[in-house]
């Protein structure tokens, strides 16, 4: 065991210098546990949270099955009801679905990477504070009789404040949005980590199946919630201030809201079902003893997935009236979204022919699986035929599609999943005899339930209906669809039950209890916080099966990298994004209580929006800036080298474009261009379906809109100057140079304000959105701004170092991207200036 | 570059090849069909066939893409990942020619 | 006159009276044979899977993958889209009917740019005449669903959409708003009636006419009453009022339903809606006229059923 060497040349951040390797990694006891930034405790965390809130909505869906049984039931009344199923679907889709996942991701992914823990260990922790705030704000709505009511999909105009005067969407759109960072954070922190924090040699072909999954499911998290953030932000704006985005009046369109709801609510469906899809890869090789075949099909198939799942948005729109053209063109990409799916199944099926199958729990889930997500997405197929769908839209039969699809290949693999994981959160084995109990009600209370549902959708139940009339074909099918849900619900209920009873009474779970080949199964469970003590090198992607001797040894003897600490400092390696290669050792933070702050204070500021106690958002903003301030505001780790053990002498915190910082900026820099996109889709859009308003539009300042380009340009230009400085290490001129970046953003956020003075954006919808742009990219240029000072004062007072550029090599990135968006930008608005936005 | 690194490429680039097309056709579409109308439609279907040659064949670059990697396991990837996104290309730009107008 | 509450069928895909109705009812049909045919095979593939016939082929994820579904979904594609062409492609239309979605009714007016002709929550239409029916909103999204006609359209504030329908059979359809459109969403329906062409031209020269004339006298009473009380406001009825709030009631009493196509036209139905609104449609606009009394009620009731 090495120990900690003498720093003499490290100035970085000094946190557990006295304590061993084991102390480092504590979980923090006693209420400090909130404090922790575990991956393991967080990812639990959200595991355990999203379980909660799926209970609820699972209570919500009963209660909606229960008005139904009968024509004409009165048990709910129609407010009631409506608040009941837009909080089923909101719940479920929301609160439950993405992060549940999510957490099994921030759980796994570490564990079978090789990894000591997530690369951002307190972004983990502030995503879940966010998500747990958020979550909490959306449900306080039913204390405050002000539940939304609106439908999961919030369509305006039914949801402005016309038609919904009171808070009940103020609380979903604020509840839901905020919850929402907790979904990007994670994606971004999900890629970075499967990017730069693996084993050595575990290249990208030789990762496991589920972290593939879980990387293009990242990345559809980072460029699908940006719509759907931005279309809350517009329509609270519209609610809050008078905005008039969707304003059909002055220039606005409803049918823009649901462009934006969709372009994130297709890929979310695809985002839940990628993870369990990853799930099933992973537990099916176990069973079946063989390694899931396919491989490269597969990852053909989850890429294709990917971006094809961005093409199919408006297939929810196909009876709003559009272009027979476009419809065309979504029914096309919808139906061609089928291949990847169907290689996906094929791979599955192939895999269970290469070997000798074993009928465990997770087994039968996984079966079960298979046979109710084929139906689902063979009616998918048949909603993505037009003429079909306009019969078929927003009847019963799309309800039995989409449980059949999210139920079918999200819900059962997950309890697949936890039937399979459940060692690793409990140390001991849930009962096989109990979960094949579990999946017989589950599975024949779903397809009682949904199965009739087709019928009773194309025999012209509409959907979303409190009640119905009698006779016209409709009463049996409900009354049997609603004692399929009890018997579902009896399915999930004794899960719970076993669940539980196995925490106290299950068997202890002997090392690697199934057989897997992956490598989270190496320690006997529950594995230690830290993980490993060293880091194995991998030599294929199922190194418990093709390196024997990893499970030979007793798990805390296995050799690898990391093993010991240095500066006493939590710590893991990092690596080459492609080919697995040691690259850096990666300075990991210590429990902290900064981002629960962070993450409360934000909860201020949104709350107290809510409540219209403006001074109250001030404080929380104060309080969340403070928070993320005193966070960054840490000695630079990176400019030294450690022995890592195994002949790798690695530098900290490696200054590179592969580094975990810039990785994670770069993820970041992808979700901010997809925010400001949505922006320009939402400006052109306008502009193309309403040219008549904007004829009328007053048009943007010329001159200071061209200044406002230059500049751009010179924040980019200056950002790269202050890098080029601080890699050469030149310390005066790198802080000179990152002010000059500050001064002229200050002045390009001033030039493109004078470039839209002349604009009221009450008056139209075009002008609210270019104010909207406005004001987007000035936020941007704010942190921008606020980064850079950071960084002058982190210098000053020689937090950063001679030696340590990472500061300012980062800033020059976000540099470049907030003088693009200035550039582009300040391009719309000349463009609008010269030829008119009309 | 590696060989992985270039394996890596040529799976991920023909999605960034359909989603450029896929974006270039709605962009034609809206601009052809919406109330603005801002192209005819002899101008939506020379386009919309210009950007499909293009992309299908950017598309099998990676069909084509010469199948030396370390890794046998990432060979049929790149492969199929070029075939799936031609026939996507193809199969959004169908949409574009069975009809005379925008429709509806 | 029958409803078609409590009638079998009545909004149902496969009960067909429409031209696209049809065509997409055999469309319906082949997709699910499909479906049903391939969702089969494949448990079989997987039950064979299960037993070990073959092992893993790569060839099973090609041809289950790739090429089978690009066959079936390029052919589901190539036949979809004719029907498409088929029932929304160019027509001429004989006849223009406007409807407008409000919460919670239907606004209708035949011929709008030509007689303009006002009713409500029915829709009349010729037989095998193909007719454009545009659909608007002034509140909220509201969605034109007739399943045995045609498929839903959606009307959306600030749009004009157009669906053009041909029906192919007499008789009497449930619609239903089909987008979520607040409250009493789930209490939006209306009736669409087939008539031969000529019942359908003698149906609008009817309309084109004042109210009939309130004959006894308790419905000249009831005419006073609907003057006197306010009703006036919001409703019309030719020859006596033109407001255009709430639904036309210059034919109310020869409407099968009541509510937008929620209860069976009958006296006490009536009544119970003017008495108690709220209770049998929260979220309406029409005030409940309970303070009306027992005479006046009745009388009105009389005089509103004698509208026909």
């Amino acid at each position: 065991m090495s120990v900690s060497e003498t720093p003499t040349t490290y100035s970085g951040a000094r946190k557990g210098e006295d304590k061993s390797f084991e102390g480092v990694w504590d979980t923090p006891k006693g209420i400090h546990v909130l404090s922790s930034v575990s991956h393991r405790v967080v990812g639990r965390r959200f595991i355990y949270t999203g379980f909660v809130f799926f209970l609820i909505a699972g209570v919500l869906a009963l209660l909606v099955r229960t008005q139904l049984i009968v024509p004409g039931n009165t048990f709910l009344d129609l407010e009631t009801y409506n608040q009941v199923f837009t909080m089923h679907g909101t719940l479920m889709m929301f609160l439950f679905a993405i992060p549940i996942l999510e957490g099994f991701a921030v759980y796994l992914i570490p564990l079978m990477l090789g990894a000591r823990d997530l690369i951002f260990p307190r972004l983990g922790q502030f995503g879940y504070y966010c998500y747990l705030f958020g979550g909490i704000i959306v449900l306080s709505s039913f204390v405050f009789d002000a539940a939304p009511d609106g439908g999961w999909f919030m369509y305006v105009p039914l949801s402005t404040k016309a038609h919904t005067p009171g808070l009940s969407a103020d609380f979903w759109l604020i509840g839901i949005t905020f919850a929402e960072i907790a979904s990007v954070t994670a994606a971004v922190e999900l890629i970075t980590a499967i990017l730069t924090a693996r084993a050595p040699g575990m290249s990208l072909t030789k990762m496991p199946i589920f972290a593939w999954y879980i990387l293009i499911t990242a990345f559809m998290i980072a460029i699908g919630f940006p719509p759907l953030i931005i279309g809350s932000i517009l329509l609270e704006a519209e609610r809050l201030l008078g905005l008039p985005f969707f304003d059909p009046m002055l220039g606005g369109d409803p049918l823009l809201w649901q462009h934006l709801f969709w372009l994130f609510g297709h890929p979310e469906v695809y985002i839940i079902f990628l993870p369990a899809a990853g799930m099933v890869a992973t537990m099916l090789p176990t069973f079946v003893g063989k390694p899931l075949f396919g491989y490269g099909f597969a990852v053909a198939a989850v890429v294709s997935m990917g971006f094809i799942s961005f093409g199919l948005w408006a297939h929810h729109m196909f009876a709003t009236g559009l272009p027979i053209l476009s419809l065309s063109l979504f029914s096309a990409a919808s139906t061609m979204v089928a291949v990847p799916t169907a290689i996906q199944v094929f791979c599955f099926i192939a895999t269970l022919a290469s070997g000798r199958p074993k009928l465990t729990t997770p087994m039968l889930f996984i079966l079960g699986f298979l046979s109710i997500f084929v139906l689902g997405g063979l009616t998918g197929v048949m909603l993505a035929s037009v003429p079909f769908n306009w019969q078929a839209h927003d009847s019963y039969f799309v309800v039995a599609h989409l449980h059949y699809v999210l139920i079918g290949g999200m819900v059962f693999p997950l309890i697949g999943a936890f039937y399979y994981w459940a060692p690793h959160f409990t140390g001991r084995m849930m009962s096989e005899r109990l979960g094949r109990w579990v999946f017989g009600l589950m599975f024949v209370g779903f397809n009682t339930t949904f199965l009739l549902m087709h019928i009773t959708g194309l025999r012209g139940m509409p959907r979303r209906v409190a009640t119905y009339a009698e006779g016209l074909g409709w009463d049996r099918l409900n009354m049997l669809s609603s004692i399929g849900s009890y018997i579902l619900a009896a399915g999930i209920a004794l899960f719970v039950f076993d669940f539980f009873r196995s925490r106290r009474h299950g068997p202890p779970a002997p090392r690697n209890p199934w057989g897997a080949g992956t490598l989270e199964w190496l320690y006997p469970p529950v594995a230690p916080g830290f993980n490993f003590h060293a880091i194995p090198p991998v030599e294929s992607r199922e190194p418990l099966w093709d390196q024997p001797h990893l499970l030979e040894t007793e798990a805390h003897k296995v050799e690898g990298v990391m093993h010991g600490i240095r500066d006493g400092r939590r710590e893991t390696v990092g690596c080459d994004p492609v080919s697995g290669k040691p690259l850096y050792i990666l300075r990991l933070p210590h429990p902290t209580w900064l981002p629960m702050i962070a993450a409360a204070g934000l909860a201020l500021l949104f709350g107290a929006t809510l409540a219209s106690a403006y001074w109250l958002c001030a404080v929380g903003a104060v309080i969340a800036l403070v928070a993320f301030t005193l966070w960054g505001w840490e000695p630079s780790d990176s400019g030294v080298t450690r022995d890592a053990g195994m002949g790798h002498e690695l530098p900290v915190n490696v200054v590179d474009r592969r580094s975990h910082m810039h990785v994670a900026l770069v993820g970041t820099m992808l979700v901010l261009m997809a925010l400001f996109a949505s922006l320009i889709f939402g400006l052109l859009y306008l502009w193309n379906i309403r040219p008549e308003a904007a004829e009328t539009l007053t048009r943007p300042a010329l001159l200071p809109a061209a200044v406002a380009v230059v500049l751009g340009l010179a924040v980019a230009l200056f950002g790269q100057l202050t890098r080029r400085a601080a890699v050469r290490d030149r310390f005066a001129g790198a802080t000179v140079l990152s002010l000059l970046t500050v001064l002229t953003s200050l002045l390009a956020v001033a030039a493109l304000g004078l470039s839209l003075m002349p604009i009221d954006p009450w008056a139209s919808a075009l002008g609210a959105t270019l104010w909207a742009i406005g004001g987007f990219v000035a936020f941007n240029l704010a942190v921008l701004t606020y980064w850079g000072l950071f960084n002058a004062a982190r210098r000053l007072t020689r937090r950063i170092g001679p030696g340590q550029s990472m500061p300012d090599f980062n800033l020059a990135t976000f540099a470049k991207g907030c003088g693009l968006m200035v550039a582009v930008a300040g391009a719309f608005f000349i463009a609008g200036a010269v030829g008119g936005v009309g | 570059m590696t060989a992985l690194t270039r394996q890596i490429v040529a799976i991920a680039r023909p999605g960034v090849v359909w989603a450029v097309h896929f974006i270039a056709i709605y962009a034609l579409i809206s601009a052809a069909c919406a109330a603005r109308a801002l192209i005819g439609h002899p101008t939506l279907l020379i386009a919309g066939a210009v950007v499909t040659v293009l992309g299908v064949a950017l598309c099998l670059w990676s069909v084509a893409a010469p199948r030396t990697g370390e890794d046998g396991d990432l060979r049929p990837a790149a492969f199929w990942s070029g075939l799936i996104f031609a026939l996507a290309i193809l199969a959004n730009a169908s949409a574009l020619f069975f009809f005379q107008s925008c429709g509806g | 006159m029958e409803s078609t509450l409590d009638t079998f069928g009545s909004q149902d895909t496969s009960n067909v009276a429409g031209f696209a109705a049809g065509e997409t009812l055999w469309l319906t049909v082949l997709m699910s044979a499909a479906g049903v045919a391939i969702f089969v095979v494949v448990m079989v593939f997987i039950a064979l899977a299960w037993r070990g016939r073959g092992g893993g082929q790569t060839w099973w994820i090609v041809g289950g993958g790739v090429i089978f579904p690009v066959v079936v979904i390029g052919t589901l594609f190539v036949t979809s889209t004719f029907v498409l062409r088929a029932i929304a492609g160019p027509s001429t239309p004989a006849h223009v009917i406007e409807v407008t979605g409000k919460q919670f009714w239907w606004d209708v007016i035949y011929d709008p740019e030509g007689r303009a002709l006002r009713d409500a929550n029915e829709v009349v239409l010729p037989l095998g005449e193909p007719v454009e029916i545009r659909l608007k909103s002034t509140d909220v999204i509201h969605s034109f669903w007739v399943p045995s006609i045609a498929g839903k359209m959606d009307m959306i504030p600030g749009r004009v959409n157009t669906l053009t329908v041909t029906a192919t059979r007499e008789g009497r359809f449930r619609g239903q708003c089909a987008e979520f459109c607040g409250l009493a969403h789930p209490l939006m329906a209306f009736e669409a009636v087939v008539l031969p062409p000529e019942e359908y031209d003698a149906f609008l020269a009817d309309l084109d006419g004042e109210a009939r004339d309130a004959v006894t006298p308790q419905e000249r009473r009831g005419a006073e009453v609907f003057q006197t009380s306010g009703c006036v406001a919001c409703h019309r009825v030719q020859g006596i009022s033109d407001a255009r709030i709430g639904p036309d009631l210059t034919r109310v009493g020869g409407r099968a339903a009541l509510g937008a196509g929620m209860w069976e036209m009958n006296t006490g139905n009536l009544a119970g809606w003017i008495a108690d609104v709220g209770d049998m449609k929260p979220g309406a606009e029409m005030p409940s006229y309970n303070q009306l009394s027992g005479p006046d009620l009745r009388a009105l009731v009389a005089w509103l059923e004698s509208l026909t």
